[in-house]
């Protein structure tokens, strides 16, 4: 259990979502224990927001889904990343490189120390 | 293999956002607290936990079920909407495969389908299709009717004042006369025909000028001589050259000035003719000085009106006004409107005029029912042909519903199938379309003003054409269809599909589309073949004068500035000079033409007061003619005298009246010597012939009380030129006839030349009966083919059905004459039946065209047994190759199963 977390910037989840997708594609819980491993439990999220996160990506056509069996044979909702989806990582994960950037740059932080 | 199967269960039953919601939520749940007791927790510490992180649960879920339920409603959009991508591309596909499947079926939908929008497009034009004017809903035409005779005619000016006066139930009432003139602008001078306008004319109809302006009140009020062209004449003379404004077109010598032009939509509200211009009436002045008079006088009727009804106002309540405005009129003008009253009726319901609506529904229900039925026997053909194609199809059909195909999903994909080809069969309806259209609106017609039929493919024709070809899609297809779906999957992946026998649902369905056919096809020939024996009796009819060696032509002194005493010498000339011509046998003139459409009228007046006309007034038809008038016409002068070149404006006046007017005036008296006068207080004019009666409007009408004035005594500028040839064939008198008036004047107009029978045969009065016979046999011809199309088909295929059974009663020694004698009589019942039921709906439908029929009852025996040889001979010709086929099995072929 983490003592201390990060509260996630806006828009940030979506962005980890599309990237968890990209890895594989899987369900819900899939998703979120990929982000916990990739942070190194570093974010708090509090996990029934991904959910209607998912959904949102679904109807913008980022993401389908289609229902499955799960690893331990229960039914469940499986999650994929559309081409569009790919797309939009692409620019979003630019975007934030160049928001990190620049905020870097005005707290006066060597990038290549970090 | 596993996200397959889940799919299956979706589409079984549907996508259950609710369900699904929770269930992901509870899987959430679940796999986090199996990890936490995998970490180690206690189960009831790890549930705490688990949904502690997962947050608000309620307020989640409600979230998510709102975004879910967007997207399966969009899902399912997209799904169906992808579905039906797939089955139109497959359904083009596989139509491609088969042309000539393909072809048969849009060509056999297609013409029919032509046929209707051919008919519709003609009552889209004259019953459909408002003026394009203002406030065309609440347009109402206000006629006069003869009390005495029922006719329905025109109204003076001076009734439409006093109706237009009328502001409590009527606004921006209009009224115009028709003149036939002489045009001249820089070109040739030319027969023209000018729409003379009340004041309020384009204004109040809320007609924009296209180029220019319209004329106004203003106008009128000081007779300034201007014109606003229509579009057609400002193409004609004009080239649509828009510098035309300002320019001067003379009428009989007076010069308009051309202040606008018309645009195109509007045509005058003449029926079916299209005026050159409009002018004010009361410019017309100049062009003709007895209007002046004319414009006030109550009893001199040539306009026609067109009021709008007040808003809310009922027609009851209009009609009440009018009839106490016509009441005061009459006791005010007793003399003048002693046989007109006024009558109003909706525009709509007076296409194409007034006098002959009564007729139109009747005329418009027996096209549409013909061709309605020639689309029934197409839907038919289609019907069986999709039957035999569902029939090879079966394999793929059973191989469809075997891996999951429901019903619904099969059903669907022939419909659609069926509507495509419907659809594709528009086009072919389009160009059919077309072409009827071109040529009905081209055909020429011998009479004096120019006509149109103002037909168009417009918006309304096509979607009228596009829903009946939707609908002709999904009648045809449903059947097959249906059947199709129900194909016992088993039976046919056993035999392949290859020789399934056919059910004896499919069996009975063909042969009713048989039957049905038979039965169609011998009503529409039955009608074309009334409207045939109706034109051949109508142009053997005894008209009670003669139609042959017969030549016409008009003159117009007026046009020309002559003035009356010049116009008789010319007159006299005309009567002398072409009657010497080689080849003539005798010349007359005449104001007026029988079967012209046009009937003039005047009230005559007697001292004795028979039953008849009690008031000893009568409304009578006249015309004035030359002496020979009655022997070349060839009316049948039954006792007295005709007019002789002395009987002038020295001696006494005389007449000639034929015996409808003389058994209504004297009733069983001889009418010789009778004396009558043509104005109450006028002089006394006696009746010196009796003539026959003879039709003056409509082919078989009743006896039009009738007489004939000398010229000479009634002088008129306005005359046809009638010349009797000793040839059969009049037509090569025209050019010395020409020659010769041209030497007794060059300037006058000759025109209107043709001969009579063209002029009955191409003009009013046979024009429709002819028009009729043509479509009907058109149509009944489109019908008869179809059937025998369909009855060959169904044979064919039934004899391709039981060849095994041919085959082996060949190899059993059967005779060929006996197999021929089996399908031949297979094919007779079903005729059989056919033409009896044919014979039933042919008679119950044919009563209602008794009044469009001329000279023929509904159930003359000749059509009805033409059409019975006809369909029945054709029928079983048709059934014979079939039937030869089958008595040509080869025994060892089918009996192999090849």
């Amino acid at each position: 259990m983490q003592t201390e977390t990060l509260e996630l910037l806006r828009g940030t989840l979506d962005l980890l979502i599309l990237r968890a997708l990209k890895v594989e594609s899987t369900h819900g819980y899939g998703v979120l224990k990929w982000i916990e491993r990739a942070t190194g439990d570093a974010l708090k999220i509090e996990e029934g927001s991904l959910y209607p996160a998912l959904y949102r990506l679904q109807k913008r056509g980022w993401v389908t889904s289609d229902w499955g069996l799960s690893e331990n044979n229960r039914r469940a909702r499986f999650y994929a990343l559309t081409p569009k989806g790919r797309l939009q990582l692409e620019t979003e994960v630019d975007d934030f490189v160049r928001f990190a950037r620049a905020v870097f740059l005005a707290l006066d932080v060597n990038l290549s120390t970090v | 293999m596993q996200r397959d199967r889940s799919r299956r269960y979706l589409r079984f039953f549907g996508a259950r956002p609710e369900a699904d919601v929770e269930d992901e939520i509870s899987f959430h749940l679940d796999m986090r607290e199996r990890e936490l007791i995998a970490m180690g927790m206690p189960p009831t510490a790890a549930r705490d936990e688990a949904r502690r992180r997962f947050g608000d649960r309620a307020r989640l879920q409600a979230q998510m079920q709102t975004l879910e339920n967007d997207h399966s409603r969009s899902a399912s959009r997209q799904a169906a909407w992808n579905t039906l991508q797939s089955d139109v591309a497959f359904v083009v596909r596989t139509l491609v495969r088969q042309p000539m499947f393909t072809l048969s079926v849009i060509l056999t939908l297609g013409l029919s389908i032509g046929a209707n929008a051919s008919i519709f497009s003609a009552v889209s034009a004259y019953l459909l299709r408002p003026l394009p004017v203002k406030n065309a809903d609440r347009l109402v035409v206000v006629a006069a009717s003869e009390k005495s005779s029922g006719l329905i005619g025109s109204v003076s000016y001076a009734q439409y004042r006093a109706v237009a006066g009328l502001k409590n139930v009527f606004e921006d009432v209009v009224a115009w006369a028709g003149w036939q003139v002489a045009l001249r602008t820089q070109r040739e001078p030319m027969r023209g025909f000018l729409l003379g306008g009340s004041d309020n004319y384009l204004t109040a109809l809320g007609i924009q000028a296209a180029l220019g302006r319209v004329y106004t009140e203003q106008d009128a009020a000081t007779r300034t001589p201007v014109m606003v062209l229509t579009d057609a004449f400002w193409l004609r003379a004009f080239d649509r050259d828009r510098r035309v404004i300002g320019r001067t077109v003379h009428v009989n010598d007076v010069a308009f000035t051309v202040i606008g032009v018309l645009p195109p939509e509007f045509r005058g509200t003449q029926p079916m003719v299209v005026p050159d211009a409009i002018v004010p009436e009361e410019a017309m002045v100049a062009v003709d000085s007895t209007l002046a008079t004319g414009l006030t006088s109550m009893s001199r009727s040539s306009y026609r009106m067109l009021a709008h009804l007040k808003p809310g106002v009922e027609m009851r309540q209009a009609r009440n006004a009018l009839a106490r405005l016509d009441e005061d009129l009459v006791k005010q003008y007793p003399e003048e409107l002693v046989d007109a009253k006024l009558i109003m009726e909706r525009e709509l319901r007076t296409r194409p005029e007034y006098s002959v609506s009564r007729l139109t529904p009747w005329i418009a229900g027996v096209f549409f029912g013909m061709v309605g039925l020639a689309l029934l026997v197409a839907c038919a053909n289609v019907t069986n042909l999709l039957l035999v194609r569902a029939t090879v199809r079966r394999s793929e059909i059973a191989i469809r519903s075997a891996i999951g195909a429901t019903p619904g999903r099969v059903v669907r994909l022939l419909l659609t199938e069926s509507i495509m080809l419907g659809a594709a069969s528009l086009v072919v309806a389009y160009f059919l379309a077309r072409f009827c259209i071109g040529w009905f609106s081209s055909l020429p017609l011998a009479i004096d003003v120019p006509v149109s039929f103002g037909l168009e493919l417009d918006w309304r024709v096509f979607g009228y054409a596009a829903a009946i070809s939707l609908l002709a899609g999904v009648i045809s297809g449903l059947a097959p269809a249906l059947m199709g779906a129900r194909a016992p999957v088993s039976d046919v992946l056993r035999d392949g599909g290859r020789t399934g026998s056919a059910g004896r649902g499919r069996t009975r369905l063909r042969s009713t589309l048989v039957v049905t056919q038979v039965a169609v096809s011998f009503v529409l020939l039955v009608c074309g073949g009334l409207f045939i024996r109706s034109a051949r009796s109508a142009a053997k009819l005894d008209m009670g004068f003669s139609r042959d060696r017969l030549l016409l032509a008009s003159v117009d002194l007026s046009l020309h500035h002559i003035n009356e005493t010049a116009s008789r010498q010319v007159q006299d000339r005309l009567v002398t000079d072409i009657g010497v011509l080689a080849g003539v046998e005798r010349v007359a003139l005449s104001t007026w033409l029988p079967m012209a459409g046009n009937f003039y009228t005047r009230s005559v007046f007697i001292d004795e007061h028979p039953s008849r006309a009690p008031e000893g007034m009568l409304t009578v038809g006249t015309a004035n003619v030359t002496p020979g008038y009655v022997g070349t016409l060839g009316l049948r002068l039954r006792s007295g005298r005709d007019f002789t070149p002395q009987d002038d404006s020295t001696m006494p006046r005389v007449t000639l009246v034929n015996r409808a007017m003389a058994e209504a005036l004297w009733p069983g008296q001889d009418p010789i010597g009778r004396r009558l006068r043509l104005k109450k207080e006028g002089p006394l004019v006696e009746v010196v012939g009796l003539i026959d009666n003879a039709n003056a409007i409509l082919l078989g009408e009743e006896p039009r009380p009738m007489l004939l004035l000398p010229l000479r005594q009634h002088p008129s500028l306005q005359t046809f030129i009638l010349t009797k040839s000793r040839a059969a064939d009049p037509s090569p008198l025209v050019p010395n006839l020409r020659a010769a008036v041209k030497a007794i004047n060059p300037n006058i107009l000759v025109y209107g030349v043709r001969t009579m029978a063209s002029h009955l045969d191409d003009g009013i009065a046979l024009f429709f009966v002819n028009i009729g016979a043509t479509m009907a046999t058109a149509i009944g011809i489109l019908g008869l083919l179809q059937t025998i199309v369909g009855l060959y088909g169904v044979l064919s295929y039934s004899v391709a059905q039981r060849a095994k059974e041919f085959g082996i009663r060949l190899a059993l020694g059967a005779q060929t004459g006996a197999m021929i004698r089996d399908v031949m009589r297979q094919s007779a019942v079903l005729v059989g039946i056919g033409l009896a039921v044919g014979a039933v709906l042919a008679f119950a439908l044919t009563r209602s065209m008794g009044g469009v029929l001329v000279g023929v009852s509904p159930t003359d025996a000749l059509a009805y047994g033409g059409a019975l040889v006809v369909v029945g001979g054709l029928a079983m010709i048709s059934s014979y190759v079939p039937a030869w086929r089958a008595s040509r099995v080869e025994p060892a072929m089918v009996v192999r199963g090849e």
